[in-house]
C-alpha cells in the first residue's frame, strides 16, 4: 500500500507554492482565477488537486509549468522548485526547467502526441532537447523508458505511429515521454479522464510504480474523488481559484471539514448506490465565473450551512481539532469514530 | 487567358484533393514520374530528341498538317506559320516551360513558406508586418509588376523568374503562415513547449512537416500557372525573345490559325496538359508519402 505519514521528514519539498495570486485579463477586466494559493508536495508524494470544472485546477498546473496563456499573470506569491525561486526565471531558464525537472502529462493523448512522428523518436526528442546523451545512449535510454511503462510487449514498436497504439498505450507513451528526461515532478492534469474504466486502473497503476521505483513527486489534477482515492497521499480541495481543504486522504475521506469537500464525496458515496439511471445527487448550483466569485467565503452561495458571517467575510485556511486544514468559518463536525482514522493525524497539509 | 490572382479554384483544393479512388501501390501509381524523366531529358538534351532545328524557318513548306514531308524531310506535327517544325519547337520549348516554372516555383515557394512561417511564429510584430506587405503584393496587377521588373531588368529567363516569385510568394506565405497559425493551437505543440523546446525546434519537428504538405500541393498547382504566366510574357515580349521556342509563345501564335492550322497550338497545349497533370499527380503521391495517416 501506499506510504502515509512522510511529514515527519524535514526535507525540502520537491515543490512549494506559496500565497499564490494569479490575475486573468478578459475583455478589459482583470479577476483573480488563482488566489492566495498555498501547496507542497514533498519527495515521492502524490498530491491530488481536486475541484469541479472551472475551479483553478489546470490554471494551477500551468502556473507551475510557466505556460499560462498570455492574459494571465501571477500577481503575487512564490513558487519554489526543489527550493529555487521560479516565478522570476528567465524564459530561457524556465525553458530547461521544463520538461527536465517538472513534466506534464496531458489529459488526451491522441492529440498530446505529434500523429506525424513514431512516437519513438517523440520520446527521443526530449532527451535531444535537454541534450541528454548520444544518437545511441538516447535510443538505449527510449527502449529503457518503453518497458519501464509497460510498453515492451507484444504489438508495440517504438517506431509505430501515435494512430496505430490504443489510448491506454499513447497515454503510456506521454508518460514515458514525460518522464524520460527524469523530472522531479510529474504534474498529470487528468490523465486518464480520456480513457475507458480498466485502462483507467491500469494507468494509476503505472504512475503508483513509477512513484515507487522513481521516486518521482506526482501533483494529480483531477475532478473524480473516486480516482483520488486510488492514488493520492494528500489532496487539496480546490473552489474558485481557492484552496478550501488539505487532507491526508484517509483524513479526508474519513472526516471532511469543508462542507464542499463532504458535497464532493457525497456525489462518490452516492452514485455507487444510485440505481442505473437514477439522478446523482450534486451539490446545487454551480462554480461562478472569474467575475462572480462571492467577497466572503467563496462557496457560500451553494453551501447548505451558510450563516450571515459567511457572506461578508473570507475564512483563511485553519487547522481543524482533526488536525487537517479548511478554510470555513463553521467546519463540519467529525462524523464517525474518531479513532479509525487517528493513525493518520501527524499529516497536517503543508 | 485569365491571369486573376485570385483564381476561384485555389480555394477548394485540399478538400476536392483528398478524394482517393485508386489505393493500389502499383507501380502504376507513378506514370508522372516517367513523364517528368521525359520532360527533364528533353530540357536537358533537346539537340539529341528534336528531328530538325526548330528555329529554321521554310517559307515553302508554311502551315502544313502533320505528318507532312517534303524534300525527304518528314514534319511529324506539322508546321507553324513560318515553316518551322512543331514538334522540334515542342522539343526545344520544354527548356524554357520548365526551367522557368520550376524555378520560379522553388523560389517563390521557398521565400513565401518561409516566410508565411515566421509570421506565423512571430505573431506580435514581424508577422502582421510580413502579412501586410504579402497582401499588398498580391494587390498590385500582375502585368503593371511584371512591365516594370522588365523594363528596369530587361527581359531574360532569369528575370521572368524573379517577376514571377515576386508576384507568387505571397500565395505560398497565406497557406504557410494559416497552416503555422493552425498547428501552433494543436496540442502536441503545447506539449513540445511543456517539455522545454525551442521555438526553431518546434517549427523544424512540429509546424515543417504540417507546412510542407499544403505548400506541395500549392506548389504543383503554380507549376501550371507558372507555364500560362510564362507564355503571357512572353506573347507580349516581357519574356522569352523570339525566336526561342516556348510552349506559351507557341499557343499565342496558333491561336490566330486556330481555325485553318489547328496544330500549331494543339500539340503544345496537348504538351502542356500532360505535363501539368504529371506534376499535380506527383504532388498528390509525395502528400501521401509525407503523410503516414494516408487518408
Ligand atoms: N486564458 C484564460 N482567459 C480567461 N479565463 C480563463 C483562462 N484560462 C482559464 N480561465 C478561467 O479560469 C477558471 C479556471 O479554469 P481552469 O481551466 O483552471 O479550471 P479547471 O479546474 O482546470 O477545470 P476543468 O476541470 O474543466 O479542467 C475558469 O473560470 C476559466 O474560465
Ligand atoms: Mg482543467
Amino acid at each position: 500500500m501506499r506510504p502515509v505519514g512522510q511529514a515527519n521528514v524535514v526535507a525540502e519539498p520537491v515543490l512549494r507554492i506559496e500565497d499564490l495570486s494569479v490575475c486573468v485579463e478578459r475583455d478589459g477586466r482583470s479577476n483573480l482565477a488563482l488566489s492566495s494559493v498555498s501547496l507542497s508536495i514533498s519527495n515521492g508524494e502524490i498530491v491530488g488537486i481536486v475541484g469541479e470544472s472551472g475551479c483553478g485546477k489546470t490554471m494551477m498546473a500551468l502556473a507551475i509549468m510557466g505556460l499560462m496563456a498570455e492574459n494571465c499573470r501571477t500577481v503575487h506569491g512564490s513558487i519554489a522548485l526543489q527550493g529555487l525561486e521560479i516565478t522570476s526565471l528567465s524564459a530561457r531558464s524556465m525553458r530547461s526547467f521544463r520538461g527536465r525537472r517538472m513534466s506534464m502529462i496531458f489529459q488526451e493523448p491522441m492529440v498530446a502526441l505529434n500523429p506525424l512522428m513514431r512516437v519513438g523518436r517523440q520520446v527521443e526528442e526530449v532527451l535531444a532537447i535537454h541534450h541528454i546523451g548520444n544518437r545511441s545512449e538516447r535510443r538505449r535510454r527510449v527502449r529503457e523508458l518503453f518497458a519501464q511503462v509497460g510498453l515492451s510487449g507484444s504489438g508495440f514498436r517504438s517506431r509505430q505511429y501515435p494512430h496505430e497504439l490504443s489510448g491506454g498505450m499513447r497515454q503510456r507513451v506521454m508518460i514515458a515521454v514525460a518522464l524520460a528526461a527524469e523530472p522531479a515532478l510529474l504534474i498529470a492534469d487528468e490523465p486518464t479522464t480520456a480513457l475507458d474504466a480498466t485502462v483507467q486502473a491500469q494507468i494509476l497503476d503505472l504512475l503508483l510504480d513509477i512513484r515507487s521505483r522513481l521516486g518521482t513527486s506526482i501533483l494529480f489534477v483531477t475532478h473524480d474523488m473516486g480516482v483520488i482515492a486510488e492514488v493520492a497521499d494528500r489532496v487539496v480541495v480546490m473552489y474558485a481559484g481557492q484552496v478550501v481543504e488539505v487532507a491526508s486522504v484517509q483524513d479526508l475521506f474519513a472526516r471532511p471539514g469543508h462542507p464542499y469537500t463532504a458535497g464532493l464525496l457525497g456525489s462518490i458515496t452516492a452514485a455507487s448506490s444510485v440505481p442505473e439511471g437514477g439522478d446523482l445527487p450534486t451539490i446545487a448550483g454551480r462554480v461562478p465565473s472569474l467575475e462572480e466569485i462571492p467577497l466572503g467565503c467563496a462557496f457560500a452561495p451553494r453551501c447548505a450551512k451558510v450563516q450571515a458571517h459567511c457572506i461578508d467575510n473570507r475564512p483563511q485556511l485553519a487547522t481543524l481539532e482533526t488536525g487537517h486544514l479548511a478554510a470555513c468559518w463553521f467546519p463540519l463536525p467529525s462524523v464517525g469514530d474518531p479513532r479509525t482514522s487517528a493513525t493518520s493525524h501527524s499529516e497536517g497539509g503543508k | 487567358m485569365n491571369l486573376a490572382i485570385n483564381e476561384p479554384w485555389e480555394l477548394e483544393l485540399p478538400s476536392t484533393r483528398t478524394v482517393r479512388f485508386v489505393k493500389a501501390r502499383t507501380a502504376l501509381r507513378w506514370w508522372p514520374v516517367a513523364i517528368l524523366l521525359v520532360a527533364a531529358f528533353a530540357a536537358a538534351f533537346p539537340f539529341l530528341l528534336a528531328p530538325l532545328n526548330p528555329d529554321i524557318t521554310n517559307l515553302s513548306a508554311r502551315l502544313e498538317g502533320p505528318g507532312y514531308s517534303a524534300g525527304g524531310v518528314r514534319f511529324i506535327l506539322g508546321t507553324d506559320n513560318l515553316g518551322r517544325d512543331i514538334l522540334s519547337r515542342l522539343i526545344w520549348g520544354v527548356r524554357v516551360s520548365v526551367v522557368v516554372a520550376t524555378a520560379s516555383v522553388l523560389v517563390a515557394g521557398g521565400f513565401g513558406g518561409a516566410m508565411g512561417i515566421i509570421a506565423g511564429a512571430q505573431k506580435k510584430i514581424l508577422g502582421p508586418v510580413i502579412m501586410r506587405v504579402a497582401d499588398m503584393v498580391l494587390s498590385i496587377p500582375f502585368f503593371l509588376l511584371a512591365i516594370l521588373v522588365v523594363a528596369a531588368l530587361g527581359p531574360s529567363v532569369r528575370n521572368l523568374v524573379i517577376v514571377l516569385a515576386l508576384v507568387r510568394w505571397p500565395r505560398y506565405a497565406r497557406v504557410a503562415y494559416a497552416q503555422t497559425i493552425e498547428t501552433s493551437k494543436r496540442e502536441f505543440v503545447q506539449a513540445a513547449i511543456a517539455l522545454g523546446a525551442r521555438k526553431l525546434r518546434i517549427v523544424r519537428r512540429h509546424i515543417l512537416p504540417e507546412v510542407l504538405p499544403p505548400l506541395v500541393v500549392v506548389a504543383t498547382l503554380e507549376v501550371g500557372l507558372m507555364v500560362v504566366y510564362e507564355a503571357a510574357l512572353s506573347f507580349i515580349g516581357l519574356g522569352v525573345q523570339p525566336p526561342t521556342p516556348s510552349w506559351g509563345a507557341m499557343l499565342s501564335t496558333g491561336q490566330e490559325f486556330v481555325s485553318t492550322a489547328w496544330w500549331i497550338s494543339t500539340f503544345p497545349g496537348l504538351a502542356l496538359f500532360l505535363l501539368v497533370v504529371a506534376v499535380n499527380r506527383l504532388g498528390d503521391l509525395v502528400r501521401d508519402r509525407l503523410d503516414p495517416r494516408g487518408h
